[in-house]
């Protein structure tokens, strides 16, 4: 990053993690809560070493959650 | 996390409870990006809260006849860290009965609507709910006028605003 370019290149790098966002939060619940566990999974190992207890769930397929009117 | 609904499905048609709805972070995820979280929170109606007794101990017992487990503070359901909390007050008491009904893998099951999440974040106003407040803000479907209307009954509107720039 140049120090011309750097808050044009900042900018787009926030609309695109903004992005991201706004993608991962229509995502289906399932979809998330599958998220979730990975997220799980990877803190347990570092928080276990801490000393720390912390849970990981076991989860089914993930597949479809509708809302209903 | 399906066979762990259908607990909790079957906990209330057996009048273990008399209605629950997923709330805390799980329901923020619903709305929002997902982030890490170890509890499945569930708010709870016990049958008998008309009289004032808000015991859990019918659900602990219940769920200990079918096998499932404690696990510090939670119970262990189908592999899903299920923490109880019953309704406390009435801005949950509300939240519990108008939560969506929504359909998690063909297993119906309630969440907190977003206005009432987003109000029980001011209402408990600990440093993560009001960190987690301002992104549920940016990214969940809130209806302004619905969230100011619950903030104001449950005397929670100076707060709020102090938390809005």
């Amino acid at each position: 990053m140049s120090a011309t370019n750097g808050p044009a290149e900042l900018q787009r790098a926030l609309e695109r993690k903004q992005a991201r966002r706004r993608l991962m939060a229509a995502a289906p619940f399932p979809e998330k809560i599958a998220v979730v566990v990975q997220l799980q999974a990877r803190f347990a190992p570092i928080l276990r070493a801490r000393g720390q207890e912390y849970r990981v769930w076991r989860l089914e397929s993930p597949g479809q959650m509708k809302r209903e009117v | 996390m399906k066979k762990a609904l259908e607990v909790l499905n079957q906990l209330e048609r057996d009048g273990v409870i008399a209605r629950y709805a997923i709330g805390g972070a799980v329901a923020a995820i619903f709305y929002m990006e997902p982030f890490a979280t170890e509890d499945l929170d569930v708010f709870v109606l016990p049958p008998d809260s008309s009289r004032g007794l808000l015991t859990l101990a019918p659900i602990y017992d219940a769920l200990r006849a079918l096998g499932y487990r404690e696990d510090r503070e939670c119970m262990d359901v189908e592999g899903v860290a299920v923490q109880f909390l019953p309704a406390y007050n009435a801005l949950i008491e509300e939240a519990l009965h108008e939560a969506a009904t929504v359909d998690y893998e063909g297993t119906p099951t309630r969440v907190l609507r977003a206005e009432h999440l987003a109000a029980i974040m001011v209402d408990t106003a600990r440093p993560k709910d009001r960190q987690r407040f301002a992104a549920f803000c940016e990214q969940a479907p809130l209806d302004d006028e619905r969230l100011q209307d619950i903030l104001r009954r449950h005397g929670l509107l100076e707060r709020w605003r102090t938390w809005t720039p």
